[in-house]
């Protein structure tokens, strides 16, 4: 058996463990039982032809299109146990809809960043860091200036300034990339926490800061990712910042040759992939009102899944970031109305889902900028 | 990747390197306690002070390194395969849960022969089993391991939490049944400080992986697939089933860290427990230059820096020492080239 098909066969299994440990959790018990683990069945079945239809043909497209089928397919599963409940109702709604396009914003514009500094070949493992101290400074600075807006310009300088940090130790000092970008994820951590028992002397949240309206539409920053979605794919075709940046990542040499510094378009590169993290970071904070501890909890890193998945371009990106954005709104439907999904599983959907299409997805792809990782 | 932490490098470099940052950290951190209103003098000098006069602080300083040597090691044992396992903070979690579920379960009058090497296999093989899937996903699907760990440690946190919640935890507390007598490690005469016997444990298991790193055929092996992968493929070495292993490797040194916590301390599976230690283990392995022997010593000094931090508790806020942690490994990434740099030749550059 090759390793291609071996995988296909693991991932397959995986799955199934998946879809079997999902289906305990919601049949376990019930006198509906055998019926329910049928459903299961078919469900897992879907899926397992999209692990090996996305296995067979690995063209990005391909993959984008098995993960939001074999989404849909646990999605199914979850959907067709609970139909006599209120949870059918609650997902068919324009308000489940609004729900996961904000929750969705912070994932799509961190990958977005991530795509745009990955493109010019620096592993950018610090969209956690940027995200952290996006929120933290938007909500400290809009508490001060009373204004969101001002809030939104100090979250997206916040998480330029992590991203000039990483990018002068990884350019300049040739520091790894990995260790850097872990680095500035512990630094945010504790620093947010330290720098919030300095400023405010509170050991877990901000004083409250003003606060976007609750619709998504009324949000100037989902407006920020959906132009950001248009635009940022276009410059990266069409400006000499956009020319510059891939060929940083993918020919460094072809910009050395034509007299232009590699390290420049990265720099260019970086600190807006930094200014789109930090604009996620802010309505982090600034979509509840505050911010606290530890409040980006993984979405950097789930972003920079999403990045892989998205075969590195932006938009393509930001859209397999609105399959998170529902999975975790649902998971919040899951828990409001009661489902028999224990509260301490329900949040790990998120967690989970990324597993999966990472698993699909791998990791390499030639896809993959050439020197991403490379820069010494 | 992770080209500056390969082992078999001039010692006095990395002697060099790991000076370098720590100097550069103190720094960092004296400038954080500037900012936070007290004299960095006073405070650097009162956390040895206290730690040093008082043999209980200086036991939990023992006890904090005996974990933190051993998640140090699993991260060390990673990187000198050219992983970055991150996901220690999951893996000793797991080795966590596991060993208190063993030791919970066995019958009230097994001898300690017998439950003592129980608890540890489990513990180890808990987390081998997270490590390896780690390694295998790497190996096989390039996923990165960064980002699989991050989503196992949540994953682990949360699956631990809920089998805690619906079986363990007793009558509303956050703590399991208390694990079998023989299983119980003794604790080592400190002023009732927590240090047990899990330190001969972690001192063992830091000799033998300083000896098959350096003395085996084993060793060689995985430090070979960190340097060159393309190499060592083309010398018949399996890359992929070398990663996993060593992946599965690093998680068992990770989940037997739970010697320390469950056996030693707490004896039971408590909420949160030993919380922290995986992440912190980052720094030790990295100041520690990946060195079995520079991994202890980076775990003592770590240690007393995270209990030093909680003696000196009046003077600065705990965060500061949290913080301290992103800035130890900071340091040492920037140290690392900047030494390389400076003690190497500069050759003209090539045209690529």
């Amino acid at each position: 058996m090759t390793t291609a098909r071996l995988m296909r066969v693991a991932s397959l299994a995986l799955a199934a463990c998946v879809l079997l440990c999902a289906g305990a959790l919601f049949y376990g018990g019930s006198a509906y039982a055998l019926e329910r683990w049928i459903t299961g069945g078919v469900a897992l079945a879907v899926v397992g032809v999209a692990c090996v239809v996305a296995g067979a043909f690995g063209s990005t497209a391909m993959r984008i299109a098995a993960v939001i089928v074999a989404a849909a397919a646990i999605a199914g599963a979850v959907l067709e146990t609970a139909t006599h409940s209120e949870l059918f109702v609650a997902v068919a709604s324009t308000a489940f809809g609004a729900q996961a396009l904000k929750i969705a914003i912070p994932y799509a514009l961190a990958a977005m960043g991530g795509a745009v500094t990955e493109r010019a070949g620096v592993i950018d493992l610090a969209l956690e860091a940027k995200l952290l101290f996006g929120a933290f400074t938007a909500a400290a600075v809009g508490y001060a200036s009373g204004n969101v807006y001002v809030g939104v310009a100090g979250g997206v300088l916040a998480g330029m300034a992590v991203a000039a940090l990483q990018l002068g130790l990884a350019l300049r000092l040739t520091a790894d990339q990995v260790i850097v970008g872990v680095a500035l994820n512990l630094l945010a951590l504790g620093g947010t926490r330290f720098l919030l028992q300095l400023i405010f002397h509170e050991g877990a949240n901000s004083p409250p800061s003003p606060a976007f309206e609750n619709t998504v539409l009324s949000n100037p920053i989902f407006w920020l990712a959906v132009a950001a979605a248009v635009l940022v794919p276009l410059a990266m075709l069409h400006t000499r910042w956009g020319l510059r940046l891939r060929a940083a990542g993918d020919r460094p040499e072809a910009l050395v040759a034509v007299g232009a510094s590699p390290s420049r378009a990265r720099f260019a590169a970086g600190l807006v992939g930094g200014a789109l993290a930090g604009a996620g970071g802010a309505q982090l904070s600034l979509s509840v009102g505050g911010f606290s501890a530890d409040m980006s909890s993984g979405r950097g890193y789930i972003a920079l899944a999403m990045v892989i998945l998205s075969g590195w371009r932006p938009a393509w990106a930001a859209i397999a970031c609105l399959g998170v954005g529902g999975a975790e709104a649902l998971e919040i439907q899951l828990q409001v109305t009661g489902s028999g999904v224990p509260r301490e599983l329900a949040p790990l959907l998120p967690y989970v889902l990324t597993l999966i299409v990472i698993i699909i997805a791998g990791g390499k792809g030639s896809a993959a900028p050439r020197s991403l990782g490379r820069v010494s | 990747m992770l080209s500056l932490l390969r082992p078999g490098s001039n010692p006095r470099r990395e002697l060099e390197a790991a000076a370098i940052a720590l100097l550069l950290s103190i720094a960092i951190g004296s400038l954080l306690m500037l900012a936070a209103g007290v004299s960095p003098g006073r405070v650097w000098f009162a956390m040895i002070e206290r730690t040093a006069g008082d043999p209980y602080l200086l036991g939990q300083v023992l006890y904090k390194a005996t974990g933190l040597a051993l998640c140090g090691l699993a991260v060390a044992l990673a990187l000198d395969a050219g992983l970055f396992n991150i996901g220690v903070e999951g893996q000793l979690s797991a080795g966590v849960l596991a060993c208190a579920v063993t030791g919970a379960s066995l019958p009230e009058s097994t001898p300690g022969i017998l439950a003592i090497p129980l608890c540890l296999a489990a513990a180890a093989a808990a987390g081998a089993v997270v490590g390896a899937s780690i390694g295998a996903l790497r190996a096989m699907r390039g996923a990165h391991e960064v980002i699989t760990s991050i989503m196992l440690n949540a994953i682990v946190a949360g699956v631990s939490l809920w089998i805690g919640n619906e079986v363990l935890f007793q009558g509303g507390t956050t703590r399991g049944n208390t694990i079998v007598e023989g299983a119980q490690l003794p604790l080592l005469p400190m002023s009732g400080s927590s240090v047990n016997a899990a330190l001969v444990l972690a001192l063992v298991v830091v000799a033998i992986v300083w000896f098959l790193r350096v003395r085996t055929t084993w060793g060689r092996t995985w430090i070979a697939v960190g340097q060159e992968p393309a190499a060592a493929r083309a010398v018949g070495i399996s890359v992929a089933r070398v990663q996993t292993l060593v992946m599965a490797g690093s998680g068992a040194l990770a989940g037997l860290a739970a010697a320390n916590f469950v056996m030693g301390h707490k004896h039971a599976f408590e909420e949160g427990l030993g919380r922290g230690t995986g992440f912190l283990g980052i720094s030790v392995a990295l100041l520690g230059r990946s060195h079995p022997v520079g991994v202890l010593l980076a775990a003592v000094l770590l240690g007393l820096l995270s209990s030093g931090g909680l003696a000196v508790g009046d003077l600065v806020p705990k965060e500061l020492m949290e913080m301290l942690q992103g800035v130890v490994v900071l340091s040492v990434a920037a140290a690392g080239p900047w030494v390389a740099r400076r003690s190497v030749t500069v050759v003209p550059e090539v045209a690529a």
